[in-house]
Parts: C-alpha cells; structure tokens; sequence
C-alpha cells in the first residue's frame, strides 16, 4: 500500500516492465557494491541523472504534447549554477544548494518567458523557438568565457566529505568513500524528484495534461485554460531539468558544453524519450538506462565481439569498435521501427 | 566613393555568396519535408557523404577496401585510374538515386503514417548510420577535393573595380569559388523550378505535397514520389557538398552544415523554396554586415549566434518563418 502511494499508482502494467524496473531500481541502488569500479559508479550516477532528466523531458514531450529543443538549456542552467556558486561562494553545502535553487529558478523564468511568448500561437512554433534560443545561449556561453570558461568548461570544489578523499571505512569489502557518498546523493535526489515527477503526472493536473495532448480544442472547451496548463508545464519540466543539470555537475564536479548544453545531447534525450516509450514517465526509466549502456559500454561489447569473431574476417572488421556509430545508427532505425510506441507501450501491448 | 562604403558593398557581395550556400542546404530540407513531412536531420550527412563519394569515384579509390582486404587477403586500394570530374558528378548522382531508394525502402516505407517526431527520431539514426557508412565505404581521413572549379579570389575583379574608390582601395576582393557557386545554385533552383512547373513527375511532386491522400486517389505513386525526392535532396546534397568540400575540404565536420541551415530554415518557413533561398541570403548577408558594423563594438565573433537571434526575432513576429504558409486553425 505504502509502494502504491509512493509510485501515485501509476502501476508498470506489464509482468517483464516490472522486473525490469525492479533490476534497474536495485541495480542502482546498490550499484558501488554489486559492481565495484570507478567506470560504472560513473555509469550508474549517469543513468540516475538520466531517468531524471528524460522523465522531466517526458513531461513536456510525452504527456504534453509539446516538442522542446531547449531542455538541455535547462538543464545547463541547473548545471552552471551550482558550478558558479561553488566557484564564487567557496565550497559548501550552502553554495551548492544556493546554486541548484538559482538554476532551477532561472530555468522556471525562462521557460515561462519563452512559453508566454510561443505558445500562445501553436504548439508546433514553440519547437522552434526554443531551438532558436538554445542554439544561441550554447553559442553564449562557449563565447563569454571569462564567465563560464567557454569551451573547456571548468571544474570547482564540492564539500570534502563528497570527495573522493574522505575514506569512511570499509563494508561489505567495498572501501566507502566520498565519492560513493556523492553517488548516494545523486542517487536519492533523482529518486525523490523521479517520485514528485510520477506524483505530478498522475494527478488531476496532469490529466488535463493529458486531454490537451489528445485535443487542446476540446480541453479549452471543456473550460481549462490550455494556455496557462502548457505554461505550467513547461515550467515545471524546466525547474526539474535544472534540478538534474545540479545533480549532474555536483557528481562531475565539472560544467563544460558539451557535457551540459551540446545539441547532441538533446538528441539523446529525444531518443531516450522516445526509444523508452513516450507519455509513460517509466519509459524513460527504461530508455535512459539502455541509451547510456549503450553510449558507454557499446564499444567494449563490440570490441570484445570483434575478438571472438576474428575467424570471420568479414565479421571481426565490422564489429570493430570504430564501426560503432554505424552499429548505434542501426540500433536507432530498428528500436524506431519495432518500438514506435517505445519500449514500455510494446511491453504493454504484448502482455 | 568613400572607402568605407565600398567595403560595405564587398562585406555585402561576400555575404551573398555565403548565404548562397547556406540556401543550398536549407533547400534540400524544404524538398523533403514539403513532400513528406519529415524533417530530415540526416541532410549534412548527406551532403558529406555525397562529397565523400565524388572524391572516392575521381581518385579511383575502392570502396570497402578495408573489408574486402579483410576478408580475401589481397592489398588494394585504387583502381588506378582517375576520373574526369563530370562522370564522376554523374556516377555519384547515381549512387545518389541508389540510396535515396535503400532510404525509403528499407526505412521510410515502414514508417509512413508514424508521428512526425517518430520519423525525425529515424532521419537521427540515419545520419549515425550513414557517418558509420561513409566511413567504412571511404575512410574516415580528411580529403581535397578538386572538380577543377576555379579558385582563389578573382583579380579581374580587383583591377576593374580599383577605381570606384581612392588611393587606399585595391578592387572588392572575391573568391573565384563563391561567384562559381553562386552560379550553379541559380542554374539547379531554376532547375528544379522548370521540372516540378513543366514536368508530369514534377506536378505530382507538388500534387504530393499539397495533400498525399487526393494525390493517392487519382494515382500518383506515392512511393515512387518519395524515391524522388529523396534523390532530388540528394542531388541538392551533392551541390551543396561539391561546393563546401571545395572550399574547406571533405571531412566529417562537413555534416554539421545542417547546423547553419537550421536558422535559415526557420527564417524562411519550413515549406517554401523560394522561403528558404531569400532565407539564406538574408542570413549570409545578415551575419556578415553585422560583424562588419556592429562586430568590433561587442567584441566579434558575432557569426556563432547572429543567425539564431535574427530567426528568433523573426519567429516572435511572424511564426511561421517570412514564407510559410498561413496558419489557418479551423474551428
């Protein structure tokens, strides 16, 4: 009972989805132990910051109805806030906190400037807006580099009992440090914001939502004022974003471009929404995990296929790792192909 | 005239020329989603790929040599023979053709009927796809690439414009490249104006456009109309790769031209050719005179984001880009 208040009630629907979710949910929960390394600590903290992000994304994109190029704007904000205040303001807790809160405020006052000037017209123009504005703030910031290090970026200080430097003993034979700290922090805020998330969608609110989706004129009809639930929406979904650009930077103790505002990060969010099943907030659970596996570990599994294979010369020079985006490009067409209405609507339509 | 002045104009004819080929690109985008809706990402790909394969076809180089190497034991990799650039044009046109046929059979035709966001999701992993083909089929190293088009700034010029301004005015200073590729873009819209006016197969291109279901039902095949516009992008693909690869080389930084093209697009409406020409040239003109008047006052580099922040003026004005067509929402 306390499970189903906690996920709003909004049930997997599927046998597999389930345990699926399940294996993601303790799989990262208890990622430093079950799978020790600094490569997949890095991975799992992704994928945490990822599920949040992607859920935000889907807010606007799955259950909205509304194509935005600028969450990753959103999300930069998040991030350089807290690597500005912890720049400025000296290590802290006070600074990161400050940070995250100024970012997700500024994310929220944007969206809403942009969503008052754009949406009013049609949905469809909003895409393109905030494509124009995202483009030229990443521009910006990789030109006011006084201010934002431009293309490099720059990494700042987080509090020292979040580094790697604080030893705090062993347990269970894995060295507890800092750094896995961190990882429990990043960890928990996603899963509480993830939760308010699944809250929100599920609600009244985000039914209304959900018939502006399917007929904004019979929404507007029906007495709701699409305009001002589009907005709201947007304005959420941006906070959250910064939310998770914090979460993002606090665990990299690093803001950069590319690994924040790029446009090829949009695109992976797009996908993650998509592949993972757009309009169910567990889509992206399931999307953002497969994307950054596969983003990270592709090349090893190719590199390792091409090693078994090397009998079949045609076989092993094919599935050598330089092939990957080739390989990633295929996967895309075919998880389009096979799932176009994403993982989780195939897992639902199957059971 | 004074000196300043005359520096305006060549900034002006300079912009021109850029702005031509940002509408080459911009153009290949409008075919493609005018005739079917979707919004192909994959169009600077294309554009380096369609180079990629002109200069592989000149210089004789095999494609696959990699693979094929692999899996026989043998060590070649050319021919051995060079091609005059108009065949090799011809032959990667063709190749051209060939995949815009793969592209729609094998991935579009699955997916007639899929949410545009769905379809734009597929043109992303197409342009993975085809940067993976690209690189295998060719190699993935930086090439020239020389259809022996004229280069270097054209001294004619120089000399006869000298007098317009005083002692310290040489002539406006112009790429040979940019007046040839002016020219060629003029020749392939007036192209391809004449064949969607004048020709059967071009009517039904428009027939398409305007609405697929009346086109169905008095028998074009739709199929066969998004074979040919695909291989039209790819044609405008070509133009637009043979004319940055002159410029700047082949390699795979050539695919982020679409990137430019965004801009221009949304100035011009997604839907208008002649939308996205004026487009462009606005955009080329636009970002080079504001760098020239406005650039050293706000500390340059201007070129990154003029063009956003004009399309987003634009855009808060007229949504629907200067040549879209009206939005009408019928209640």
């Amino acid at each position: 009972m306390m499970l189903h208040a906690l996920i709003s009630g909004d049930r997997p629907r599927s046998r597999i989805l389930t345990a699926l979710l399940l294996a993601i949910f303790l799989g990262l929960l208890f990622a430093p132990f079950l799978f020790p390394g600094v490569r997949a600590l890095e991975t799992a903290a992704r994928i945490s910051v990822f599920i949040l992000l992607a859920a935000s994304y889907d807010l606007l994109l799955g259950y909205t109805g509304v194509v935005s190029f600028a969450h990753t704007m959103f999300f930069g904000m998040g991030a350089y806030g807290v690597g500005l205040a912890s720049q400025h303001m000296g290590r802290g807790y006070g600074s990161l906190i400050v940070g995250s809160l100024a970012g997700a405020a500024l994310a929220a006052a944007f969206a809403f400037l942009i969503a008052l000037f754009s949406l009013r017209v049609r949905a469809i123009f909003f895409a393109m807006i905030t494509l124009a504005v995202a483009s030229a703030v990443a521009v910006l910031v990789s030109q006011l580099s006084s201010i934002t290090g431009g293309e490099d970026g720059f990494t700042f200080q987080i509090p020292r009992a979040l580094g790697p430097a604080n030893r705090m003993g062993e347990f269970m034979g894995v060295q507890i440090t800092g750094k896995i700290l961190n990882y429990y922090v990043v960890f928990f805020c996603s899963l509480i914001l993830f939760l308010v998330l699944l809250r929100i969608v599920n609600s009244p609110f985000g039914r209304v939502l959900q018939a502006i989706r399917e007929n904004d004129f019979r929404a507007e009809a029906i007495g709701y004022r699409v305009v001002r639930y589009r907005t709201i929406a947007t304005c959420i979904s941006a906070a959250v974003a910064a939310l998770a650009g914090s979460l993002f930077a606090l665990w990299l103790r690093y803001v950069g471009p590319d690994t924040t505002l790029s446009f090829e990060l949009m695109l992976d969010l797009l996908l993650i929404v998509v592949i993972g099943g757009m309009g169910t907030i567990w889509g992206a659970v399931i999307g953002a995990t497969l994307m950054v596996l596969a983003q990270t570990y592709l090349q090893d599994l190719m590199g390792s296929a091409a090693e078994a294979t090397a009998a079949i010369p045609l076989l092993s020079r094919l599935l050598d790792p330089d092939r990957w985006l080739l390989w990633l490009g295929v996967l895309f067409i075919l998880s389009v192909y096979f799932f176009p209405a994403g993982i989780v609507g195939r897992l639902r339509a199957g059971r | 005239m004074p000196t300043e002045f005359l520096y305006g104009v060549e900034v002006v004819l300079n912009g021109l020329m850029a702005g031509v080929l940002y509408a080459l690109v911009a153009l290949g985008f409008v075919l493609i989603f005018k005739a079917s809706g979707i919004f192909n990402y994959a169009q600077g790909v294309l554009a380096l790929f369609a180079a990629m394969t002109l200069v592989g076809i000149m210089e004789g180089q095999v494609p696959f040599s990699h693979l094929i190497n692999a899996i026989f034991g043998t060590e070649i990799h050319h021919f051995g023979w060079h091609i005059p650039a108009i065949a090799a044009i011809l032959l990667t046109a063709l190749v051209m053709v060939a995949l815009a046929w793969c592209v729609h059979t094998f991935v579009f035709r699955h997916l007639v009927g899929q949410e545009p966001i769905i379809l734009f999701m597929a043109t992303i992993g197409l342009a993975y796809f085809l940067e993976g083909v690209g690189d295998l089929m060719w190699g993935s190293d930086i090439k020239t690439l020389d259809v022996g088009l004229p280069q270097g700034a054209s001294f004619w010029i120089e000399e006869n414009t000298a007098f317009l301004g005083g002692e310290d005015f040489y002539g406006f200073f112009i790429d040979k490249l940019d007046i040839v590729a002016t020219l060629v873009a003029i020749a392939l819209v007036a192209a391809l104006v004449a064949f969607s006016q004048y020709t059967k197969q071009g009517r039904a291109m428009r027939a398409v456009a305007d609405d697929h279901q009346a086109a169905l039902s008095v028998g074009i095949s739709l199929n066969f109309i998004w074979v040919l516009v695909w291989s039209l992008a790819g044609f405008v693909a070509l133009v637009a790769g043979i004319m940055w690869g002159a410029k700047s080389g082949v390699q795979f930084s050539l695919s982020l031209i679409a990137l430019k093209a965004l801009p221009v697009l949304m100035l011009g409406g997604f839907t208008s050719i002649p939308g996205a020409i004026v487009g462009g040239l606005i955009i080329g003109v636009g970002e080079k005179l504001f760098e020239f008047l406005i650039g050293p006052a706000i500390g340059g580099a201007t070129e990154n984001w003029f063009a956003y922040v004009l399309a987003l003026i634009v855009l808060v004005f007229r949504p629907q880009g200067l040549f879209g067509e009206k939005i009408i929402e019928r209640v």
